[in-house]
Order: C-alpha cells, then structure tokens, then sequence
C-alpha cells in the first residue's frame, strides 16, 4: 500500500473487502472471496433495481488499482454522501425508516436469490432525504435452510432502540452511543415495560431472545445440523414479522418544551422579528453562497430551508428529539432532498467512538463546512452552560468557514427566564463583550439588529 | 471460487441463542405467511364473486366479460 492510500477505520469487520480512499477520493476494494456474491448482485439485476428504485448507493466500477492487491477482485466507487450520520443521531421515526428499508432491501434481495449477511444501522445513511444501504457488500448469495446471520444485529440495532424509544423514553436512543454493536437484549428487555411481553413480535424478537441468548450463552451448537433447517417460507415469515413488529411501534412528538418554539403562540417573537432575521439569514447567505451548512439549535429547521431549498446540503441540529422528529417528517412528506434533521447536544456533541476511537467520527471530525447557522442559540451555551464566549468562538470556528449568528442580550426575554433562577455571573455577556470574543476568531462582515427585537444578527468570516 | 464455503463470508456471529430462536419462531411465522396468502386468495373469491353478480360493463375483470 502506498502511502497515499488510507483504508478507512469503519471497514475492517468483513473480509469482502473494504473503503479507502486514494488521493481523497473514495473507492471500495471488493475481495476474491466476494466474487461469487458481488457477481450475483451485478449480473441477477439486483443492484440495478436497488439503485433505480434508491434503496441502494449507485458505484461504478473503475479500473482504479486495488489498495491491497493480493486479495482484491474488483474497486468500485461509491456515489458520495453529503454528510455521514449516526443512528445516535437520529429520530425516531428516522432510525424506524432505516429499519424498514433494510427488510425492504432483504425481500428485494430475496426474490433475487440474495440476502442480507449484516443488518447494521450504520450502514443505513440519509442520502437526498431517503435511508439508503450503504454497504454494497453487504450481500450474499441465499442458501435454502439457512436462518438469518444478521437476526441478532437486526434486533440489537434497530429493533430494541425502537422499542426503548415508543415504549420507556425516547432518549434511550442515546444508549446507542454506548453499545457501538446495538443495545444488548437483556438490557432492553429490563429496560422496556411489562406490557411488551403481550406483544407478539416484541415478546418473540426481544424478550424470548434475549432468554435464549442467556440459556445458549456458553453452549456451541451445530449449525451444520440436518435438523437445522429453516425454509424458505419461514425465512419470509420472520422478516414479514418483524416488519410489522417495527412498523406497530410508534411515538409522536408531544409535550416537550420546544416543539412549539415558532407557534405564535410562543409569545417572545414577534413575526416583524421573525420575517427580520428571515431576511438577514437570506441575505447573508446569498452574499456566501455556501456549498454546505450546519444549522446549529435548527427545532424544526424554518431557518434550515433558507439554505436547503437552494439545494445547498444542510444539517440541521437540535437537541429536542421532538422539534427533529417534526422536521425529519417535515422532510419526508415534501420530498426534501437538501434537508438532514439530527438529534445533537452541543454541551456534548458526537465524540469519536469505536475500535481506536476511530470507527465512528465525532461531529468535528466530519467538518468543516462553509457556514454556521447560529440563531437563538447563544444564551443556552454561554448562560445555561456556562460556556465562556470566547470558547464559544474558538468551538463554531472550527466548524465552519462563514458564521451567521445571531446575539440575544441579557434583556431579552428568553436571557431573562434563564437567569430568574440563577446567579447572574455573566458579566462579559453584552454586545461589546461578544464583539470583543469573537473578533478574535472572525472578522466582522455585517451587523443587522432587529428592529422588532433587542436582538442582533451578524455575519463573520474565519480569520486565516 | 465455489469451493469456498459459505461460513468465510458470514462474518458476524448469530450467536447460539439468536440461532436456535429463530428456527422455533420462523416455522410459525412462516406458518403465518401460508395462513395469510390463502385467506387473501379467499377473500379475493369472494370478491371476485361479489363483482360477478351486478354486470358492470366497465369492469375489466376478465371473468366479468
């Protein structure tokens, strides 16, 4: 291997073969062992109905060398994503779609003579606003007898964080950024209320499984076995079951405290302001013209789509699962292509997890982009955490090159109901003590205060 | 290539508990899966049946013509 050439840290677990990129550009080696799948999946018309139908990311074949030579069948290359996320990061009704998307995939797969040898969130990604299969490996040719090798990860990465989240708290999400190989079924068993042992599929894909794996723990079993067998029919009808065990399961976005943030309702925002900092957003990033953005504390994304709509690939992040369950079917239901809703707390946003602490990236890591959207964000981080500005600063400039941010001073409203129950320790927090702290990482471009509001929009370029 | 047997590719463990589970539960399912294409093709008869009776000319169904 030569030195330009970098195999990715995620692709290690199947010998098919893996990702690396030469020169930046990325490329996937498909292994000699994989040659008798990889053709199948080519040459039965099954990539092609994946691809066409957007199930599956297009790859051309290249003639590109193999990064490893001795093993390697064939280098494809994958159309790319703009943005890699993490099912950590993902809505309910995000992760939910993944999940049906795979057993979509697998009966697709099936009727092709195929099936899934791994069922791994991760590699479902969010590419123009649909869950699609990454992993062009990931297929291998059906035998007639054999049960499904990936069943337990099916359970494990979709199955019990989907029903953690309908059934106990919609948080429990979070659990997998503790267990990088989904939420072991013992733990969700415990974890989800009694009532789940009266659901059939639950009962069975949960509870039962998560007995068996603790009576067959330490038993090895011959899987070669005459007697285990297990058809075709009932191949079909455990997938059948489990796709209507995760499409029952449901949670809707009620009662939490910011989902109605932009109802009128809400009190603190008039719409003069609202179409103000609309217009201010607008014109910043027409003056930008961004390639990419990250809407940072986005709720439902209204802000978002000033980018989106333009085509401009933006991420929208906010820490109310429920303002991004509300923009994720926002998406879906007007066929958003720009547009990625995500769950993150920047107190603490995505860390670097897995093998070496490299498999998955933390959020960073998958930086910069050209813009920051910053807006109605900055009294939670510098006054609920504490954040010093000048840190603030340092933080959003790594993340990208442009900033659009809007400053809410201490006599606003919102400033003032986040102060009523606390000491007010905050005495750089003021026009000049946040000009001060953040010309130090950018330069000042445009100021615009809102007329209908104490509020002040700003537009700062990166210094160096 | 074919003399490479299939287990080098199943890479991942179904682990012992996830194994024996699923051959219990699938023959049901797949029980399911029979029970369900026959009642559909029942329902469809009666249907079909149903359709038979009032003559609509603009029913394509072949059986109608």
């Amino acid at each position: 291997m030569t030195s330009d050439v970098q195999p990715l840290a995620a692709s290690f677990r199947d010998p098919s073969g893996f990702l690396f990129t030469r020169q930046g550009v990325l490329y996937r080696q498909v292994n000699q062992l994989y040659r008798e799948n990889y053709d199948r999946l080519m040459t039965s018309g099954l990539a092609e109905k994946l691809i066409r139908g957007g199930w599956l990311i297009p790859h051309t074949e290249v003639d590109a060398p193999p990064a490893d030579a001795s093993l390697a069948y064939k280098v494809i290359r994958p159309e790319l994503l703009d943005f890699i996320s993490y099912p950590y990061e993902w809505s309910f009704s995000q992760l939910q779609d993944a999940a049906l998307n795979t057993l979509a995939i697998q009966k697709m797969a099936l009727e092709s003579g195929m099936a899934l040898k791994d069922a791994s969130a991760y590699n479902m990604q969010f590419h123009h606003g649909r869950a699609v299969l990454i992993d062009t490996l990931s297929f291998e040719v059906y035998r007639e007898g054999e049960p499904w090798v990936a069943y337990r990860q099916f359970c494990q990465h979709f199955l019990a964080p989907l029903a953690l989240m309908a059934y106990t708290d919609v948080r429990l999400s979070q659990l997998l950024r503790v267990y990088i190989d989904g939420i072991p079924l013992d733990l969700a068993a415990r974890l989800l209320p009694g009532k789940t042992r009266w659901d059939l599929g639950l009962a069975t894909h949960i509870h039962l499984h998560a007995a068996a794996q603790q009576r067959y723990s330490d038993k090895a079993i011959n899987k070669n076995a005459q007697t285990r067998k297990m058809g075709r029919t009932a191949f079909i009808g455990l997938m059948d079951n489990l796709e209507s065990t995760v499409r029952k399961l449901q949670w809707k976005p009620a009662g939490t405290e910011w989902g109605d943030y932009y109802d009128a309702s809400a009190g603190h925002y008039t719409s003069d302001a609202m179409q103000e900092k609309r217009q201010a957003v607008s014109d910043f990033l027409a003056r930008i013209q961004p390639k990419s953005v990250w809407d940072l504390g986005a709720n439902t994304g209204v802000f978002s789509r000033l980018a989106s709509v333009q085509g401009i690939p933006t991420v929208a992040f906010d820490i109310d699962p429920a303002a991004v369950e509300r923009n994720y079917r926002a998406v879906k239901q007007a066929k958003e292509s720009a547009l990625l809703p995500l769950v993150l707390d920047l107190t603490n946003p995505s860390p670097a997890i897995g093998w070496c602490n490299r498999e998955r990236h933390s959020l960073l890591e998958r930086g910069p982009v050209d813009a920051v959207l910053a807006l109605a964000l900055i009294h939670h981080l510098a006054i609920s955490n504490n954040v010093p500005l000048p840190r603030l600063a340092e933080f959003l400039s790594q993340a990208g090159q442009w900033l659009v941010i809007e400053f809410v001073p201490k006599e606003d409203s919102q400033v003032q109901k986040l102060l009523a129950t606390r000491e007010d320790i905050f005495p750089d927090y003021t026009p000049q003590g946040f000009e001060t702290a953040f010309g130090a990482y950018y330069m000042l471009r445009e100021r615009f205060p809102l007329k209908a509001s104490p509020r002040v929009m700003y537009l700062m370029e990166r210094r160096g | 290539m074919n003399t490479i047997p299939s287990l080098l590719l199943a890479y991942l463990d179904p682990g012992s508990g996830s194994f024996i589970l699923q051959l219990l539960v699938a023959t049901l399912f797949g029980a399911a899966v029979i029970v369900k294409a026959y009642w559909a093709k029942i329902v469809a008869f009666v249907r079909r049946d149903k359709k038979a009776e009032p003559a609509d000319p603009s029913n394509n169904d072949p059986l109608n013509k």
